[in-house]
Order: C-alpha cells, then structure tokens, then sequence
C-alpha cells in the first residue's frame, strides 16, 4: 500500500502495438465477466425452447381441431417458434453490451485502454456474433430436439436430411444474431439503456401492428419487410402469402434484415468514431 | 510530455478550452487549477481522445493519443473514479483493460497490491466506496508502468489518510521521473503537491509557470499598522509613496513597505504604534484574483465573494490607485467592503504559511 515502494510499478516487457487481438481479448474479458450476459443468454434459451415446446405440445394436443391449411403451413418454422421471442432477448443483450459501458462511464475506460474506435467497434460486434450465432445453434438444435417428436407423430416431415428444413432451422442463429446486432447498433445510437430497449421492442412488435393496417398492395409490401417478418421469412419452409400477397423468400428476408441491421449499424459506427465519448 | 497547441472545445456558444497552450514535462508534479467549469476536464477528455477538438492540437510526447502504439503503456489516467461496470470485479475490471493493451495478468496482481485492494479484489465495484473506487481507478492507471500520469480531482471526497496516500504517490511517481498531471480547483491543495502550475479559468490558460514564481508573482504582503494616532500616522506614511489603506477596524494596511520602515517613519514623526505586523496572503487569495474574472458562477451577494473581486480595484476603492485622500475617506460602505477580505485574509494566514513550511521541506 506504501506508495514510496514503487518495485511492483515496473513493468519491463517491451510496449506492443495493439491490435485487433487485444480488443477482441479484451471485449470477450468483458463480457465473460458481468453476469448480466449469463443472465440475458439463459432467459433467450429457455424463451426459445420453452415456448417452441409449449407450442409444439399444444398443437399436437389439438391436432385433430386444426384446419387443413394451418396443418399444411406447419413446418420447421414452427418448430422453432420461440425464437420469435427469444429474438428479443439477444436484441437486449446487443443493447447492453454497449449501453451499460455509456450509463456507467466505463466507456471512457475502455476508450483510453484502446482508443482505435474502428477497431473496438469490430471487436465488440464480432464478439456478440460469436456469442449469439453459438448460442443460436444450441437454441435451433434443443428446439428441434425437444418440438419436432411432437410434429412428427402426425405426420409432419422434418427431416433435416431435407434441405429447406435444415436451410431454416439454420436460419435461427443467423436471425438471433442480426437482431442482436441490430441492438448494438441501437446501443451505440442512443447510449441508453432503457431508450435502446425501447426502440428495439418498438421496431419488432409495434411496427408490424402498424404496418399490418397499411392498406393496398403498398402496404403489404411495407408489411412484409418490417423485421419481425423478414425474420420468420428467414424460417420459412414453403411459399406462404398473407391475403393472397406472397411472403417474402427466405433470402429474401436474409437481405431485408440485413439492409434493416446496416441501417442502424453504419449510423452507430459512424456515430461512435466521430461523436465525443 | 504532454504538449497542448491553440487547444480548443466549443459547446455551441460556449468555448469550453479556448487556444489553450501549455507543456507538462516530465519529473515533476504539474498541478492543472482552475474553478469547476473552467474547462479542466475537457481539457483532460482531449488529451485522452475522448473528446475530439474543435480546433488546435494536443499530443502524447508528439503523438496523438488515438495513435499511441499503446496507450496504457504510455499514458495512466483517472478521470472518474465511477468510470467502472459495478458488475464486474475489481479483479475483472483491471483484466479488460490490460488484455486491451496485451498486458501481463500479473500486472493485474501487481498493481491490486501496490493500491492495497487485495481483500476486495474479487468483489463487484459496484459496492466500493469512494476510497476505494478511487484505489480502484488508480490502479488502473498504473496498469501498465506509464511514463505520464494524469489524474482530474483525484483527492475529492476522499478522507484525510486517502488525501495524504494520494499526494504521497504522485511525489512518488513524480520523483521516478514520471510526467504528473493532477487537476484540482482547490489552491492549498496544489500549493501541497505540485511542482509546476497551468491555470485555466473560463477555458483560457492564466498561468504556465513553476509554483516558486507564481508565488512570488502573486501573493501580495502588507503591513498592518495600528496606532492611537492613525490620522496623523495614515497621511504621513502615503507622503512616503507608499500605498496606505485605512480600514473599518481602526488599522491600516499599507503595501510597498518593510514593517521595520514604517517604524523607523513613525519613529521619526514621533508617532506610537501599537501593531506592526507583516500580512502575507495567501496562495488561494493569488489564484481567486488570478481567476476573478473568469469564475463561470459567483455566488450572489455574499461578503466572500465580494471580496474575490476586490483585488481588481472594481469592488474595493484603493486597492489599485494609491490615492492619499481615500484615506481619509470614510464613507461607510466604502469602508465595509475594504475590510471584509482583509480579515478573511487574516484568519488564512496562518494555515497557509504552515503548509508553505511543509512544501518547503
């Protein structure tokens, strides 16, 4: 404690320069170590697989009263039906990772251990992606695991050896993980926890009612892009319309998130290199 | 080394650092003053990177600081000791910064050591107090052996064994050669520590100079002289050319002269005196005149801060034209704004001669 004593202040190793390892280090360093992440990763797998098995039990339970064209639009899409919440979930943990560095201040911290803002802002988002498209995978396969038997009792054909059903349960990291970085983006936009999660929900569950009662062929198209079914056009198995208008493609739906993830993560990008921390 | 050019931050109207330009070298403690809102830690965000100039430059012994090879390695810094995830551990929190910049672990161990947070070093910062925060930020800081230090308040809220633990180690690190910014808005605290002086007020560089020339440039000394005659004595003293100053208390103030002059002048005239004492103001008193003018939010009314602004010779009659009638003039709110400061400059006397004595040793 004495501060005369300096003999364990020297530090004799070489200066290297930093690079994109040692904020990747440094960001997995981070998110390993709050337990918010922990948290936040273990509510979206019970989310996910909770409610694709609730579903998948309720639909069998009453497959009997189910109609025809609802029987013939199940696939694996609903299988992994809790996704479609448990993308929200990722959503936050997108948010947090970001947000809670500006609410605390440690943002200013972790700018003057590495100031490379491009860099650090690559490191974080590549960091997220790991996590989510890893936690992704276990969330699609659990789904499967425990929702498909209840399905394939009635005949439902989800063999993943068949490539739609294998493209769309893959779907699910990729869907998870492009929203969770759409969260960042929001993050960095905003700097606010409580805003970021706001705008998130808002984005995924009040801009489909809305556009929903856009009228015309106008308005289904504006329908059919908004996240949440850009998403579920992503798990798609077979062609489906809404009203007699056709649904997005699964790639087309790929590309829509995509445009929908680069509109907020090219702003933050932007915004955190140039704004003052 | 740290070099600021025509550093400047605009917010809107407001020109936070405006063409600030000074140096801190290496080996010694320079202290950075100024009243809060002076635009002390913009400045500090700047050198950092963290807030990018309107215009002008500051490096990091010639290098920006975005561009330093490794930051850590060069520059230790502390600006808010909450400038921390209070999720995370003490231990944690010291990991993430040194993977950032490819540091040892032991460095983690080494520097929880040298700041004495061994037995919290695996508890959330969340619940530290500000002590220990503050250890926590130093130890930051020290992470990665840097040639600069810079610290902004880092003595605020502390209590006095954290305060004197603080002061101590920046000596320390001065002594090894290091580069010490320190930031604080308390003069007595810098009159303690620092080597080396840059005043900032209103977001202008005041004062660039050694602590020695700015003590000498800016503490006035006077004598206080009390007499039963003083209205003989006052007149015959100013016909000397010195400047003399009656106060409310029956006293005069008389500047430009030795104690043993003005009693060999009364001697002379065949006058009594009663009081021939040597007034040195204090060091707080030089900056509060230095930065008078540019302290962002008086407080309204009040005799102290009246008294602030006295030595500009706006408030205070006298003070800056010697003119012999004001002696005899006796208006009394004139009188009372005059005496005011000169027995707030009384009671600092003796506490800041004292700490003159530690700083000298």
């Amino acid at each position: 404690m004495s501060a005369t004593t300096s003999a364990p202040l020297r530090l004799d190793a070489p200066a290297r320069r930093i690079t994109f390892a040692e904020a990747m280090d440094s960001e997995f360093a981070k998110i390993r170590s709050v337990r918010s992440t922990y948290w936040t990763l273990l509510i979206c797998l019970l989310v996910s697989v909770g409610i694709s098995l609730l579903i998948a039990a309720v639909t069998a339970a009453n497959w009997d009263t189910i109609s025809q064209s609802d029987r013939a639009s199940t696939g694996m899409s609903t299988v992994v039906a809790g996704v479609y919440f448990g993308v929200l979930v990722t959503g936050v943990l997108g948010v947090m990772v970001v947000s809670t560095e500006y609410g605390t201040g440690m943002m200013r911290t972790s700018l003057t251990a590495f100031p490379r803002r491009a860099m650090l802002f690559l490191a974080k988002a590549s960091v997220l992606t790991i996590v989510v498209l890893l936690l992704g995978v276990v969330i699609a396969f659990a789904s499967y695991a425990v929702a498909s038997p209840f399905y394939t009792r009635h005949g439902v054909d989800l063999s993943l050896s068949e490539t739609a059903n294998l493209r769309a349960l893959l779907a699910v990291p990729v869907y998870l993980t492009l929203v969770a970085l759409m969260g960042l983006g929001l993050g960095f936009l905003l700097r606010h926890t409580a805003g970021a999660i706001s705008s998130l929900v808002s984005l995924f569950f009040v801009l489909p009612i809305i556009t929903n009662y856009l009228p015309g062929t106008t308005g289904k198209d504006i329908n059919k892009i908004v996240p949440s079914n850009a998403g579920s056009a992503m798990m798609a198995t077979h062609a489906t319309t809404t009203d007699g208008n056709p649904e997005l493609s699964p790639v087309g739906g790929l590309v829509a998130l995509l445009i929908w993830t680069a509109v907020l993560l090219v702003p933050a990008f932007w915004s955190f290199r140039h704004r003052d921390a | 080394m740290i070099q600021a050019t025509a550093l400047t931050k605009r917010y809107g109207p407001r020109l936070a650092v405006d063409h600030a330009d000074f140096t801190v070298a290496p080996g010694k403690v320079t202290g950075f003053l100024g009243p809060n809102g002076a635009g002390k830690s913009t400045t500090m965000r700047m050198i950092l990177g963290l807030d990018r100039p309107t215009s002008g430059s500051v490096t990091i012994n010639g290098i920006p600081y975005h561009r330093l090879a490794a930051p850590l390695r060069e520059v230790g810094s502390l600006l808010d000791a909450k400038a921390v995830h209070g999720g995370r551990t003490a231990y944690n929190h010291l990991l993430v910064l040194a993977k950032a910049n490819g540091l040892p672990r032991a460095r983690v161990d080494a520097v929880i050591d040298l700041v004495g947070l061994h037995s919290v070093a695996k508890k959330r910062s969340g619940g530290f107090s500000l002590g220990m925060g503050q250890r926590l930020g130093i130890a930051a800081a020290l992470l990665g052996d840097p040639g600069i230090v810079m610290f902004d308040e880092p003595v605020n809220g502390l209590d006095p064994e954290g305060i004197l633990w603080i002061r101590n180690l920046m000596k320390a690190l001065a002594a090894e050669g290091r580069t010490v910014f320190v930031s604080s808005h308390l003069m007595s605290e810098m009159a303690l520590t620092a080597d080396h002086l840059v005043v900032i007020g209103l977001g202008k560089i005041l004062a660039d100079e050694p602590m020695a020339d700015f003590i000498a440039k800016n503490s006035v000394s006077y004598v206080r002289v009390r007499s039963p005659q003083l209205s003989d004595l006052a007149p015959k003293l100013a016909s000397r050319g010195w400047r003399v100053e009656r106060q409310l208390d029956e006293s005069l103030h008389v500047y430009d002269a030795q104690p043993a002059q003005i009693g060999d002048a009364a001697g002379s005239e065949g006058l009594w005196l009663h009081e021939l004492t040597l007034v040195q103001s204090s060091l707080e008193e030089a900056f509060m005149r230095l930065t008078a003018g540019s302290v962002e939010y008086h407080a309204g009314q009040s005799g102290d801060a009246d008294g602030l602004r006295a030595p500009d010779g706006a408030a205070m009659p006298g003070w800056g034209t010697p003119v012999p009638q004001e002696i005899q003039d006796s208006q009394p709110s004139r009188s009372s704004q005059s005496a005011q400061p000169s027995q707030s400059s009384e009671s600092s006397q003796s506490s800041d001669s004292s700490q003159f004595k530690e700083r000298i040793q």
